[in-house]
């Protein structure tokens, strides 16, 4: 097949290449193509094309004071439509436009052309040069304009009557009748006026933006920055101004922006304000407080201070100043000033209810417990971190010295003894110094008010539990599942409780009690724990005599597939706990040395083992050969990796090493893992999250961010359902890394603004 | 968003029964399905309001959706003494020269 | 009779349709005294479309020409096949919604054009856009989505000033839902929903069917599911098996020749104890009831709040349900009103409430899913890829309606010129586990650094119809969207053709409802023979040209002479039309005269 020669590409012209440099205001440019294209093919549409490019250039020479080019291409026009008719009413308008009002006239006499010679008189407000009747419609409209303004709308309707159907001001009478309807709000008859508008009249450009207000249909058929522009020339118009300057202050409301610039429209707009809109000067007041808390800084709240009053529920500014400060971080300062500010508050300042007082002071008090304790952790960072920050601040840090967030928290109740979160952070900050006793008074005080408060109540079944105390915990087990038995988490306790008060009847020799509560629990509970239950009922029927009862409970239990090795090791501690005879407990833990001594256990007998000393580590059962017996379990579960057990079976023996921190196993296990299950994302993220947890604090090595990155990749392209957690679990380990911690940045196409949404 | 005391047209030390049934009342008064705008800001107001607690949040923090510059300039806007528009103002805002 | 709104439970298993008359909402039985339709249609062995009953008593012997539980495909792609051809979803639901609106229409003597349709409170936008369709291919204006466990506690008496919480628990057979409704002083308000859209009674029947065929082909090595009529008898023995357990220890199956095996046939019989089944089903109602749990705790409400639990839906009379609900809430549930019929009673309440002008209950609904944008999440650090799918939701689930919520966005590009804005439903952080509902682009923003401040604006009416509005905070550059529910994805092409279909299915109706608009007239008449339609057609058209003609000498009177030629020229050819009762010709002229005297006219 021959190859054509490939030949000079010539650019065609186009109407739409016209357009181009048109839109470019390149003119002469535009006007030289239009008239190429005519010359090659003298269609109708570029005909059209030409005569439109001659007008947008004699407008846009106009506009760019280029009268001589401005006349030549009227003097092009004149002669183009002269050997062509069909163009001769559109420059004919373009010469009116112009004030070439006879030429106009000579080349098309038609309505359309007087039109423009009617809009051209009302824009110069003279008619000088205008044909004689049009002179007479001129000063009727232009004496209706006089009336209307003056709001003589009657004079107005009877000046219009004049104007008949061949009037060539009859835009202007449809405009000024709309404009009477919109002034006494009549919309549907303004929008009805105005849809009338010839499009290319003066008439309809000059109504163009108070119908963009009000007529929808007109609103959307304007490009969005058209209808904006028309709606900032309307407001500043309707607000005589005040608009404008409102908005000028607002350009500099946003993230991060400096507020200084907006002091001087403030003052300037000020005095008009109270003038005309007094009611709208408290409410700039408030908006411009709220402004200067997102992001003002100490001067501009001096500047509020000369332009406005205090406002009257922070005479001192102490409030503002202390949510500034949170804003920014500066908790220390923040707690200086809500100290102040709750100082003012128990001073009963006027138009506080009491109730309201209290409570106000209360969740006050609460947040600077809050903030202390965030203080207080900044001072625990290690001590390289410390040093580093010092550095940076050019001074030590010093513990903080507002005193013990445990005071404020017990203010706080007192004000607020029904509200549950302060009594809920000092339980917990009770329990994270061990202080179980402390603890338990504050819940037992609270539900002494509240009897039904689940958080409480939760609470004291864990202080009670770290004590030992379960037959106090099964009570309060009780009350907490009678509040919401549906709630499956209370259930779980309830179990456990169960548990442990028939382990701490049997280890106390009281068999019948512990028989007694077993059947309280009942079998509808005893299946949910059955390695648990089971043991016991067999350790029971030992301490009571009964061998053969015992035998046939044993031996149902550890037949129970998967149930083996977790039974094995309740039977051998619950019969150490319950001092049974040596001979007696001899074949338990036969078995159990047998069990951790398999060779090749399943993954699923090696989460049964694991969940079974989890638990006893949870309820503080403690016994002989603890450690020992820990580190054989973990040989056992390290050894279980070669077992022939799925990719989530072996997740839930992680998860449950993670929880007990055996990191170490972790992170061998996993890495036989990763290479095992080469696609799935949570092996070496396991891995990682194992090695940044055995040695806190020490730099990520390249190891670890090359393990990061290759989790996130698996991560992003799983399907498994929980990939959303994983990847966000990824951003965890990456803040864990990184050694200011993770402060996250939203962006977007847009991202929420962190200091928006705070106040819900 | 106006301050809801106003949209309930509620004083400052009412209490939640008080709230609730200006609620309830004003629910039946202007229904969500005849009402949708009317509702909507009787509903956020009195979920400002609704308990001793949320009062006490409101009146310490709140307050910052309260006032927005953008309300502000939507209250001058409505509000502005001029709904005559003159000829000269009409050139002003379409941005025509002339006059 | 103004025009009446009806109210339909448009079930998974079966359907019914209700209004109120007198104040009262009763449901609309058929010819044979039974209000319940079968949500099954099949096509008979001539071709003709079978709705209800007939449908369902054919579907064990032609399954592959019957349908039965599309409401579980709702809202998905999916196609079902029926003879030669294959429908959507809404095509199916329309059948049922037709047969139940000829049912009304017989009843009330007159056409009936408006409905209030319900859905499980749990439904997603697709679902309800989808049911919505299902209405307009059936001729119905769905004039309200409502949530099935609200309508069932609309039929709860509300003139109670003593404040009264219900939990609804609501399992029909494809859908699950529970919802906590609180009535107060003629005020019902939702305050949690929770549920899930593929879980009911049809899984316990396959429950128990896996069951039964295991065991028969343990037996005897036929697997019964193998065959498509072995399958369908086998379904329909299980749920008479079912229902039979729901008041009797233990139920017989017994099925003659339902298969063979060389030749030899098979039978079977089986006995199935109540607690083998309640065990089966045991892990679906434990999921039910986390979802009952979750509806509290997003009513920030404990078991012991709940005043009284109402059961709903046909699957609820299996006695495990009441007795978990029992075991839980400690108070018996209650049943007084027919569990499968008070859906259908609390639609035409609603219906009457839309109706009427006068509001005795007013009813404040939630929406149950979070409705949100796509937006990015940026680290500081700039080793991190950016995530583009995080989730904002603007709308939290549970929200009343109509809700108006807006946020404030950022973007995150120096001099960005556009930001898209993708709305998206659901619960997930991330988008692309959620449902996308719509998307649209605001341009033109001002060429500011990154930080530029985007207000969305999110409002949602009671229909779910939902305004998005974007608006850049500096400028107030402006755009906004409204999503519609209805029709936005059906194209209207498809709808024309769809509607075609059905149809030219439906072949002639049995009754020919009196659609003649001349109710009044007869009314005044007594018997009269019907007026002859000529006049009556134009009787508007003359009036208004009158009226025209007058209005017209009054300004011609006035007019300048050069206007009056025009004017009586465009009066004489409206006289002429009028004379010569041109009705088309009239309304042209008309609109010409009434058109130039708009320029005249001093008003």
């Amino acid at each position: 097949m021959a190859r054509k020669r490939p030949t000079a590409v010539v650019p065609r012209i186009t109407v739409q290449s016209v357009e181009a440099e048109l839109k470019k205001t390149e003119y002469s440019k535009a006007l030289s193509l239009a008239a190429r294209l005519v010359e090659s093919e003298p269609s109708d549409s570029h005909l059209a094309c030409y005569t439109r490019t001659l007008t947008l250039c004699v407008d846009g020479y106009l506009r760019q004071g280029k009268v001589k080019s401005a006349t030549e291409t009227i003097r092009l026009a004149e002669l183009f439509a002269q050997s062509h008719a069909s163009q001769r009413p559109a420059v004919a308008a373009t010469l009116a436009r112009c004030g070439e009002f006879d030429k106009a006239l000579g080349l098309a006499d038609v309505p359309a052309t007087r039109m423009h010679i009617a809009d051209l008189c009302m824009r110069r407000n003279r008619a000088d040069g205008a044909p004689t009747e049009l002179k007479a419609d001129f000063a009727i409209v232009q004496a209706a304009f006089r009336d209307y303004e003056a709001g003589r709308d009657d004079m107005v309707r009877d000046a219009l009557g004049k104007l008949g159907l061949t009037s060539s001001f009859l835009s202007w009478k449809l405009l000024l009748r709309g404009l009477q309807a919109y002034a006494v709000n009549d919309i549907s008859r303004a929008i009805e006026n105005w849809q009338r508008l010839p499009a290319d009249g003066l008439a309809a450009q000059l109504a163009a933006p108070l119908r963009c207000r009000i007529d929808p249909d007109f609103r959307r058929s304007l490009p969005a920055n058209r209808a904006t522009e028309f709606d900032r020339a309307t407001e500043n118009v309707f607000s005589g101004g005040l608009a404008g300057e409102l908005r000028e202050i607002q350009t500099h409301t946003g993230r991060d922006q400096d507020l200084t610039p907006i002091w001087k429209p403030v003052a300037s707009l000020l005095p008009k304000l109270r003038a005309v809109q007094p009611s709208c000067v408290p409410r700039l007041a408030s908006a411009l407080y709220h402004l200067i808390v997102r992001q003002g800084r100490p001067a501009d709240l001096e500047s509020y201070r000369r332009q406005f009053p205090s406002p009257h529920d922070d005479p001192k500014f102490d409030r503002l100043r202390a949510l500034a400060c949170e804003s920014t971080g500066e908790d220390d300062f923040a707690v200086e000033y809500w100290i102040a500010y709750e100082q003012w508050l128990a001073t009963t300042p006027a138009g506080w209810p009491p109730d309201l007082l209290a409570r106000a002071r209360a969740i006050v008090l609460q947040r600077i417990g809050r903030l202390i304790e965030d203080l207080n952790i900044a001072d625990q960072a290690p001590a390289e971190l410390r040093r580093a920050m010092a550095k940076m601040l050019g001074e030590p840090l010093e513990p903080s010295n507002f005193g013990n967030p445990d005071d404020y928290y017990r203010k706080s109740l007192v004000l607020a003894p029904d509200r549950s979160e302060a009594a809920c952070l000092l339980f917990d900050r009770m329990m994270r110094s061990q202080r179980w006793a402390a603890a338990e008074r504050v819940a037992t005080d609270f539900l002494a008010q509240q009897p039904d408060e689940l958080d409480l109540l939760e609470r004291l079944m864990d202080a009670l539990r770290e004590q030992g105390r379960s037959v106090e915990r099964l009570a309060i087990a009780k009350r907490a599942a009678a509040v919401n038995p549906m709630d499956a988490e209370i259930e779980h306790e309830l179990i456990q409780a169960y548990l442990a008060t028939a382990r701490w009847y049997l280890f106390q020799g009281d068999t019948d009690s512990c028989e007694r509560i077993l059947v309280e629990a009942g079998p509808m509970r005893e299946v949910r724990n059955p390695a648990a239950f089971g043991s016991l009922r067999a350790i029971l029927a030992r301490c009571r005599k009964q061998p053969a009862e015992a035998e046939v409970l044993e031996s149902q239990l550890l037949e129970r597939p998967g149930l083996g090795p977790a039974a094995a090791l309740y039977l051998s501690v619950l019969g150490q706990l319950a001092r049974l005879k040596p001979a007696q407990r001899k074949p338990a833990e036969q078995r159990l040395r047998n069990t951790l001594a398999n060779a090749q256990p399943t993954a699923s007998e090696a989460l049964g083992l694991l969940t079974a000393i989890a638990e006893m580590d949870f309820e503080r059962m403690d016994f002989r050969g603890r450690a020992t017996l820990d580190k054989k379990i973990l040989a056992m579960v390290e050894r279980s990796v070669n077992s022939d057990a799925n990719e989530s079976e072996f997740e839930f023996v992680l998860r449950t090493l993670m929880n007990r921190k055996n990191h170490k196993t972790v992170s061998t296990m996993a890495a036989r893992l990763a290479t095992r299950f080469p696609k799935s994302p949570v092996f070496p993220l396991f891995e990682l999250q194992a090695s940044v947890l055995k040695s806190p604090g020490r730099r990520p090595t390249g190891t670890m961010l090359g393990k990061l990155s290759l989790a996130r990749r698996l991560a992003e392209a799983c399907d498994r359902p929980d990939r959303s957690e994983i990847l966000d679990a990824i951003k965890k380990i990456q803040a864990a890394l990184d050694p200011f911690g993770g402060r996250f940045l939203f962006g977007g196409p847009f991202g929420r603004d962190p200091y928006d949404g705070d106040d819900d | 968003m106006a301050n809801p005391y106003a949209v309930l047209g509620l004083p400052p030390d009412a209490d939640d029964a008080a709230v609730r049934s200006r609620y309830l009342q004003l629910a039946r008064e202007f229904p969500p399905e005849q009402h949708p705008e009317k509702f909507a800001a009787v509903r956020a107001a009195y979920d400002k309001l609704k308990d001793l607690d949320s009062r006490a949040e409101y009146r310490l923090f709140g307050g910052a959706d309260d006032e927005t510059i953008d309300e502000l300039i939507d209250s001058v806007i409505r509000s502005g003494p001029i709904r005559r528009i003159t000829l000269n103002e009409l050139f002003r805002m379409a941005g025509v020269s002339g006059r | 009779m103004t025009d009446p709104i009806i109210g339909i439970d448009l079930g998974t298993t079966n359907s019914e349709v209700a209004i109120v008359v007198d104040g009262q909402p009763i449901v609309l039985p058929d010819d044979s005294g039974d209000p319940i339709l079968p949500s099954v249609v099949g096509l008979g062995e001539d071709g003709k479309l079978l709705v209800g009953k007939p449908a369902r008593n054919q579907w064990v012997l032609a399954p592959e020409r019957t349908i039965k539980s599309i409401k579980r495909k709702m809202g998905g792609e999916e196609k079902v096949e029926l003879g030669d051809s294959r429908y959507s979803p809404q095509e199916i639901s329309a059948m049922i919604l037709r047969s139940l609106k000829e049912r009304a229409e017989k009843h009330l003597g007159s056409a009936v054009s408006k409905a209030v349709v319900t859905v499980p409170a749990f439904f997603n936008d697709a679902q309800r856009q989808a049911t919505r369709e299902a209405g307009a291919l059936a001729g119905l204006d769905v004039v309200r989505i409502l949530n099935e466990p609200t309508a069932a506690a609309l039929v709860y008496d509300p003139n109670q000033e003593q404040r009264e919480r219900f939990l609804v628990y609501d399992l029909g057979g494809g859908t699950f839902d529970v919802s906590i409704v609180q009535l107060e002083a003629g005020v019902y308000e939702v305050l949690a929903s929770h549920g899930d859209t593929r879980l009911g009674g049809d899984d316990f029947d396959e429950l128990l069917l896996g069951r039964v065929a295991d065991d028969f082909r343990d037996a005897f090595g036929v697997d019964l599911r193998e065959s498509r009529v072995a399958r369908a008898r086998l379904l329909r023995a299980v749920e008479d098996a079912k229902k039979k357990l729901s008041d009797h220890p233990f139920a017989r199956i017994e099925e003659e020749f339902i298969a063979d095996k060389d030749g030899v046939p098979l039978h079977l019989s089986v006995e199935i104890e109540r607690s083998e089944f309640e065990e089966l089903i045991g892990p679906l109602l434990n999921k039910t009831m986390e979802c009952v749990q979750n509806a509290l705790d997003d009513a920030r409400l404990t078991a012991s709040q709940i005043g009284r639990v109402v059961l709903v839906g046909g699957s609820t009379r299996t006695p495990l349900v009441g007795q978990l609900l029992e075991d839980r809430f400690g108070q018996p549930p209650h049943r007084e009103i027919n569990p499968d019929l008070c859906v259908a009673l609390g639609a035409a309440v609603q219906g009457a409430i839309l109706g009427a002008e006068k509001v005795d209950s007013v009813l404040v609904d939630i929406t149950p899913h979070s409705l949100g944008i796509k937006t990015l999440e940026r680290r500081v650090d700039f080793a991190y890829v950016p995530n583009e799918f995080r989730f904002a939701p603007i709308v939290e689930r549970n929200t009343p309606l109509p809700a108006i919520r807006s946020e404030v966005f950022c973007t995150v590009a120096d001099n960005q010129p556009r930001v898209d804005i993708e709305v998206y439903q659901g619960e997930s952080a991330d988008v692309r586990r959620n449902h996308r509902v719509g998307k649209f682009t605001i341009e033109g923003l001002a060429r500011v650094p990154a930080g530029n401040q985007i207000v969305v604006e999110l409002n949602l009416n009671l229909d779910g119809v939902l305004k998005v509005t974007a608006r850049e905070k500096s400028t107030g550059l402006t755009k906004q969207i409204t999503i519609e529910n209805a029709m936005a994805r059906f194209a209207v092409e498809e709808r024309g053709a769809a509607k075609e279909r059905l149809e030219r299915l439906w072949g002639p109706s049995e009754f020919v409802p009196d659609f003649e608009p001349v109710e009044e007239v007869n009314r005044v008449f007594g018997n009269a023979p019907a007026l002859d339609p000529g006049p009556q057609e134009g009787q508007r058209e003359s009036v208004q040209a009158r009226a025209l003609l007058e209005k017209a000498e009054r300004i011609i009177a006035k007019a300048a002479d050069s206007d009056k030629v025009e004017l009586e020229r465009l009066a004489n050819d409206v006289r002429a039309a009028l004379a010569d009762r041109r009705w088309g010709d009239l309304a042209t002229a008309s609109g010409n005269l009434s058109d130039v005297l708009f320029y005249l006219e001093d008003v």
